[in-house]
């Protein structure tokens, strides 16, 4: 065994509260939730320190294997990370099985056979790396708790979210084992509602969970204990003594929610950057950042899709002066990390408060952001001077239709044309598609899959998969036009010892039938063909514009390419640019103004059928938007273009757009 | 699309054919049957600074689900 005792190198003085940080926890960054407690409690006094068991775990099985397990392809549905911890929890070892039942099945996805192949030896390392690992979690445990031993803590508290479920309750479990008087509280995602009920149900070591927020409650949760007080009567608070009082298939309330964040204190994330040192782990992390709580538009329209619970829907935003301030210290007290947001969703009132404000700071960070995707050009300039430099929009699809049912609020087109601006500001944006809606039109798949060949210049997707049941979705709480509801088959194993009803109650993941049969699978098989193309060529796929004073030159190396290059003037050059964002013909005959009054509207439709049948410009339902992107003064691609135009201007070789086109204007 | 358009999207898209112009000059050029003055013109290009092109390979019109020189896609 590996023992590293960096932890616990020395006798350290008692500690009021530990709060742990258990795998598979993300290793690049600290948790945020125990970071803002540590803040909260040092204001009452009390002593704590956040153990980092995430980065333990990772410098023993190494850093790739631990994100492999943490975040990759088996992480979410498969929940590869908990079985590896359920031999801790169950009276019988766990067997392979696993991998039998749960694993190899995923290999009928691959149907050639030379990937098939492939699959099969990949998943057999795969298999052999998570059994090694497996083989060192009972020294691990032990390991944590010879740390934990050294503090004498009063408390132990868990962040237990996504897959950090069993290794939590694995060292809860040998903690109250060896130091019964301590009191183990768990929160965090995988403790809201009837889940963290069920913990208390089934794990008599832990003494309460907290269902919802923990900022407001847990400095009262610890002075209560410290003082030998009950917690019963707190809100949101789940122990052996009031679950009785709760009905499981009514509402658990959740805990009071902070309403206004500006009281909140900074995250503290010293333990973390220290014990990342002492275990001489030199990566780059990410610094978590809140600004805001809840989603805006989840509030008033909640995706179909989305997991996050109603009771904490509510949007709730820092006053940007306070944001600026934290942003400010996050930076200069842990310099030479990437800033993430947490957010759920960026304050749009932010635009004209908070980014121009980071800009005039001109801070060293590069920000992450998730954003709802109806942004204007002017926000993404804003984003791009503010060195929010990359965001997460919630594209999932092409379709208006299918984003209507999804309930985005948003039409294909302008999830098209955030793409587009992303592309041309610099700014990295990971984005999915989500198929598989209950009522969705099977049809615009292939019609989602023929647009994808046209823009594989901008970012493809990170994933295109079947949509999730997710707990607290109104997907799964509606259960509109689905039914079979039941957990994913995966908790069979990470909770072998438990009840069906029991993994039901625990489960966040579901799956579903369809009340009318669809064939999923067979109605996208082009959209993900196509996609998996995208991927491939999109290094190699480039739709320019290059401004000059007297004409506009595209410059298309797209795979899909009728013409390479030509050059645009007049008329055609004016309704292309004005489509680089959403026109109709009403709207662009408007835009033309006076200059527009002896033109006829069909001269207008005609360029505007010309560039969709060259490829250069998409249509839906009458709206209209270029794909050229364009090119800033700095961009490096101009000096070769501008070289390019001089030589076919010098020898009298000017592809012009309308004799490509056979038009007559 | 002319000769010279033609030579001129090769040397944005193909690395091979950019780095056998800069090295073998007019040579590189021979199977475009350019005019002396097209061959001048295009010999006066500094293609040292045009932008670094994808390793994998020039794409062409036509390639898009088909094979890519280099990738399988």
């Amino acid at each position: 065994m590996i023992s590293y005792t960096v932890f616990s190198d020395q006798e350290r003085p008692a500690i009021d509260v530990l709060l742990i940080n258990m795998p598979f926890g993300p290793i690049n960054k600290p948790s945020i939730g125990l970071g803002l407690l540590q803040s909260e409690i040092k204001k009452i006094n009390i002593s704590s320190v956040i153990l980092n068991f995430t980065l333990l775990f990772g410098k023993i099985i190494g850093k790739e294997l631990y994100e492999d397990i943490a975040v990759d392809q088996y992480s979410i549905t498969e929940q590869i990370g908990e079985w590896i911890f359920s031999n801790e929890l169950s009276s019988s070892k766990n067997s392979m099985e696993y991998f039998e039942t749960i694993i190899f099945p995923l290999l009928a996805n691959s149907k050639e056979k030379g990937e098939y192949e492939d699959r099969v030896l990949e998943l057999q390392d795969i298999r052999a790396k998570v059994v090694r690992v497996r083989d060192q979690v009972p020294d691990f445990i032990n390991n944590c708790f010879d740390i934990i031993l050294k503090y004498q803590p009063k408390i132990v508290g868990f962040t237990s979210t996504f897959q950090q479920q069993n290794a939590s309750l694995a060292l809860a479990k040998r903690v109250k084992q060896h130091l019964p008087q301590v009191s183990i509280i768990f929160g965090g995602g995988n403790t809201e509602g009837c889940m963290g009920i069920e913990l208390i149900h089934q794990f008599p070591f832990i003494d309460a969970v907290c269902s919802g927020e923990g900022d407001i409650v847990f400095p009262e949760i610890v002075r209560r204990i410290i003082q030998g007080r009950s917690i019963n009567d707190i809100r949101g608070i789940y122990t052996r003594n009031n679950i009785d009082f709760v009905n499981l298939n009514g509402v658990i309330p959740n805990t009071q929610s902070i309403q206004n964040m500006d009281i909140l204190s900074y995250p503290d994330y010293q333990d973390y950057f220290l014990q990342k040192e002492q275990l001489g782990q030199d990566f780059k992390s990410y610094i978590p950042f809140e600004t805001s709580r809840g989603c805006w538009w989840g509030a008033k329209s909640h995706c179909l899709f989305c997991g996050l619970n109603k009771s904490t829907m509510g949007f709730r935003s820092k006053a940007p002066d306070r944001a600026i301030a934290e942003l400010i210290e996050l930076s200069t007290y842990y310099p030479g990390n990437e800033i993430a947001a947490v957010d759920n969703i960026l304050d749009m009132k932010y635009f004209t408060t908070f980014i121009p404000k980071i800009a005039e700071q001109n801070l060293d960070i590069n920000l992450f952001y998730e954003v709802k995707a109806n942004l204007k050009k002017e926000h993404i300039r804003l984003l791009k001077n503010a060195n929010i430099l990359s965001i997460q929009p919630g594209i999932e699809s092409f379709s208006t239709k299918i984003l209507s049912i999804m309930r985005k609020g948003i039409k294909g087109i302008q999830n098209i044309q955030l793409l587009k601006w992303c592309e041309e500001f610099g700014i990295h944006v990971a984005w999915n598609i989500i198929f598989g809606f209950p009522e969705e039109p099977s049809e615009e798949y292939n019609r989602m899959a023929e647009l994808s060949s046209l823009i594989t210049h901008f970012t493809p997707p990170v994933s295109c998969g079947p949509v999730r049941l997710d707990r607290f979705s109104p997907l799964f709480t509606d259960q509109t036009n689905i039914k079979n509801v039941r957990p994913y088959p995966c908790y069979n194993y990470t909770y072998p010892d438990l009840s069906p009803e029991s993994r039901a109650n625990l489960a966040y993941y579901f799956q579903f039938d369809y009340t009318e049969p669809r064939d999923v699978a067979s109605y996208t098989r082009k959209l993900v063909q196509a996609i998996d193309t995208w991927k491939c060529i999109h290094d190699q796929s480039f739709l320019h514009l290059m401004h000059n004073e007297e004409d506009t030159w595209i410059f298309d190396f797209r795979p899909i390419a009728i013409h390479n290059m030509f050059r645009l003037t007049g008329l055609e050059e004016f309704i292309y640019i004005a489509c680089d964002s959403i026109q109709s013909l009403d709207s662009l005959m408007k835009l033309g103004g006076s200059s527009f009054n002896d033109l006829s509207p069909d001269v207008v439709y005609t360029i505007l059928q010309s560039f969709v049948n060259m490829k250069l410009m998409i249509e839906e339902d009458g709206l209209y938007l270029s794909l050229g992107v364009h090119l800033h003064n700095d961009a490096p691609q101009l000096f070769q273009y501008q070289q390019t135009r001089n030589v076919l201007l010098l020898l009298g070789q000017i592809p012009d757009f309308l004799e490509l086109a056979r038009l007559k204007v | 699309m002319t000769n010279v358009q033609q030579v001129l999207v090769r040397l944005n898209t193909d690395v091979i054919f950019r780095n056998s112009v800069q090295q073998k000059g007019i040579l590189a050029l021979e199977e475009y049957n350019l005019s002396p003055s097209e061959v001048a013109i295009i010999s006066n290009l500094d293609l040292s600074q045009w932008t670094e092109i994808s390793a994998n390979g020039p794409i062409t019109p036509g390639d898009a689900g088909g094979t890519i020189r280099g990738i399988r896609i």
